[in-house]
């Protein structure tokens, strides 16, 4: 089956989109401009003292990483009540496009869990970056947090990826590994531009939230592809 | 690869839900597979084949 766009409608949608990203940017610029003078006042303050004394490294990577926590933390939130509330489980957009079908169904507690995983493992190497002095006081205690993140997600992982159809798999493994070669092929530039002297270099925790947010993207456009129905809120009618 | 899913589907009066449902799959695998995007598994394929009572060739054609 082919979808035949009009050429007009077309146009007409890619103006739209252009027009949103444009006006995105533009309320992000303005916000920014606020809120690095609310920054600079707060960075100055009391309470700026105190973290300066503590060790507080704020970078852009730790100020992602911390949304990306957001993102991850309500994602656990819904996943969980998807568990035992149909109305959120039949909500795709709320459930990231899976929707209420027996193999979602078998994957929200596992997908609720990863998500704790995953917010444990990374809220620790977020806070680490953030405050790095704190770090280096309990190595120990942080790396076990770490591990048990890392460990609950992984189990969780296998969970989910027996519970999933083949369909959801196939999107998965597509998003993982294209973001994965994005990433790589960003790794092997800045590699290149740090040896050459015309970069300092990247850390590794910088990676770790630049392929997150590829991810996210990456996902996004792989399930559109696949699946252009995803976020229509109730199921779609018969094709 | 293009699928006659959606006609057989049609001949027996079933819903996407009931097709996904008879073959434990979700309702967004069949509406995947019904538009194109999507191409199932060999052993998905032999699972379609087996409940309508028809070879793979008659559902599937291969255009290369």
């Amino acid at each position: 089956m082919t979808d035949v766009v009009p050429q007009k409608s077309r146009t007409k949608s890619l103006g739209k989109f252009l027009l949103s990203v444009m006006g995105i940017a533009f309320a992000g610029g303005i916000f920014g401009y606020f809120v690095g003078g609310w920054v600079r006042e707060f960075e100055e303050g009391r309470v700026g003292f105190f973290l300066a004394e503590i060790g507080f490294a704020p970078s852009l990577s730790s100020f992602i990483g911390v949304l990306l926590l957001i993102i991850y933390l309500i994602s656990a939130g819904l996943f969980g009540l998807a568990t035992v509330n149909k109305k959120i489980a039949r909500n795709r957009i709320l459930t990231g496009g899976l929707g209420d079908n027996p193999s979602s169904r078998r994957a929200f507690s596992s997908l609720a869990l990863f998500y704790v995983g995953y917010s444990l493992a990374f809220g620790v190497l977020v806070f680490l970056d953030a405050f790095p002095k704190v770090g280096l006081s309990q190595p120990i205690m942080f790396q076990s947090l770490i591990v048990i993140g890392v460990c609950l997600m992984g189990w969780c992982a296998y969970r989910v990826w027996i519970s999933f159809d083949e369909f959801f798999r196939a999107i998965w493994v597509e998003a993982s590994a294209l973001s994965a070669f994005v990433v790589l092929l960003g790794v092997c530039v800045e590699m290149g531009a740090a040896k050459l002297g015309l970069i300092e270099g990247i850390s590794g925790f910088d990676w770790l939230v630049i392929y997150q947010s590829v991810y996210l993207v990456v996902y996004g456009i792989v399930s559109g592809i696949r699946d252009p129905n995803m976020l229509t809120m109730e199921e779609p009618e018969d094709a | 690869m293009k699928n006659r899913l959606k006609v057989l589907r049609a001949e027996r009066d079933w819903s996407q839900s009931d097709l996904a449902d008879a073959l434990d799959v979700s309702r967004q695998t069949i509406n995947a597979l019904e538009t194109g995007k999507y191409d199932p598994s060999l052993p998905l394929a032999f699972k379609i084949a087996r409940l309508f009572g028809l070879p793979i060739e008659a559902i599937f054609e291969d255009n290369p």
